[in-house]
């Protein structure tokens, strides 16, 4: 059940990351008309900024998400230790 | 700098009764004091979720954040005085109404940053200071003097400054971090779009005339919308975490799922007036006061919630 909710939780946090990062690809809708967009961009106030910039600012907190995730999975599933294989000492090493 | 001729400022002054200026008062007035309280509140609720702090270590740490926070808000009104001077709701601060000097506000940011900074490492944990100093940097320079001016973006990325302070109470009490302090902070960043952008969205005039390109002006009104309507459901995911991983127990997650479900709702609200070509004005400010609220009662949350299950 907490396995499944946390997956559910997963898909939700993908989908919306995947409109978030898709808004910085998409082109800048042009402003309408007396807007205080386009009386910001025709007195040259309002530029369009870095599209590589953008797309790297929208993309880090995803990868923060990724990370937190996969802490938090870690936390409740922790990997087993493997079983120490029995040493052998020169001793034991038949002659 | 906008590099284009304003307005005068003087030109819509507001002439509201207001009480008679004063140094004291425009020294609070610099650090933003409404705006720390609620950084306060997001440090404290974490003081009392990660253990059981003393009275004296609490207001230490509230004190140090205090001078940290007004800090890194007087050196953003050092920078931003050029623009605080066009836009309606900023032009009574101390510099642009002239009541005190560029030099004399940074001085007292600076002042307060390093008091601050001082106080913690001696009285608190390096690591605390070294957090909260973290913090004032970030605001200062990735915020207010790189992305405030240049990007949409300011708002998600500078969000982080607002972020510290949880990591700051965490790290007050246990002297580290933890996958929750983790999960505390991205709570704060992801709120911090869909609580600003409610506001962007309701001052669109004075951020074009600022020259500030706050994601209405860039994206476009629904865009935006639709944007704090996915960083809200990122938000109502990360705050259920800290209950999956067992930090918290059944009282702060029924708070956290009925108080995310109030700010979706609001957002769906304005979204809705939005298409349907009504005004969503007063859903926005509805949303932008309610997650003010939001905010706080989460971390209150948190600490009752401790505090029932201890």
């Amino acid at each position: 059940m907490l396995d499944r909710l946390f997956w559910l939780a997963v898909v939700v946090c993908v989908i919306a990351q995947f409109f978030i990062i898709r808004a910085v690809l998409l082109p800048e809708p042009p402003p309408p008309a007396g807007s205080p967009a386009e009386t910001g961009r025709a007195a040259g106030r309002l530029r369009s900024p870095s599209r590589p910039l953008e797309i790297a600012w929208a993309v880090l907190p995803a990868v923060g998400l990724v990370l937190l995730f996969a802490w938090a999975w870690e936390l409740r599933h922790p990997a087993l230790p493997t079983p120490m294989l029995p040493t052998t000492s020169s001793a034991q090493v038949p002659a | 700098m906008t590099g284009v001729p304003l307005e005068p400022a003087t030109a819509t002054r507001p002439t509201l009764d207001r009480p008679a200026p004063s140094l004291s008062r425009d020294l609070i007035a610099l650090t933003k004091p409404r705006i720390i309280s609620l950084l306060l509140v997001t440090t404290a609720a974490p003081m009392y979720a990660a253990g059981s702090p003393s009275l004296a270590l609490v207001a230490l740490v509230m004190l140090g954040g205090y001078l940290m926070a007004g800090g890194a808000n007087a050196v953003n009104m050092y920078l931003d005085r050029d623009i605080d001077d066009v836009m309606a709701r900023t032009r009574l601060r101390p510099i642009p109404s002239g009541r005190m000097t560029p030099q004399q506000v940074l001085a007292f940011g600076v002042a307060c940053a390093l008091a601050a900074t001082w106080m913690l490492a001696r009285y608190v944990n390096v690591l605390t200071a070294a957090l909260a100093l973290a913090g004032f940097y970030f605001y200062v320079f990735i915020y207010t003097r790189w992305l405030k001016r240049s990007s949409p973006q300011n708002i998600v990325i500078g969000g982080a400054a607002g972020a510290f302070p949880p990591l700051v109470g965490w790290a007050a009490v246990t002297g580290s971090l933890d996958i929750v302090a983790i999960t505390l902070f991205l709570i704060v960043f992801y709120w911090t779009p869909p609580h600003f952008w409610a506001l962007a969205l309701l001052k669109q005039v004075d951020y074009s005339r600022a020259g500030v390109p706050m994601a209405p002006l860039i994206w476009g009104e629904r865009e935006t919308m639709h944007q704090m309507l996915w960083y809200t459901l990122i938000l109502l995911v990360l705050t259920a975490l800290p209950w999956w991983v067992g930090a918290f127990g059944l009282v702060y997650l029924i708070s956290a799922i009925v108080l995310g479900l109030l700010l979706l709702g609001g957002i769906v609200q304005m979204l809705r007036a939005a298409r349907a070509g009504t005004p969503w004005t007063g859903p926005a400010w509805w949303v932008y006061k309610y997650s003010l609220l939001y905010l706080a009662l989460l971390f209150v949350a948190m600490a009752v919630d401790r505090a029932l299950g201890a």
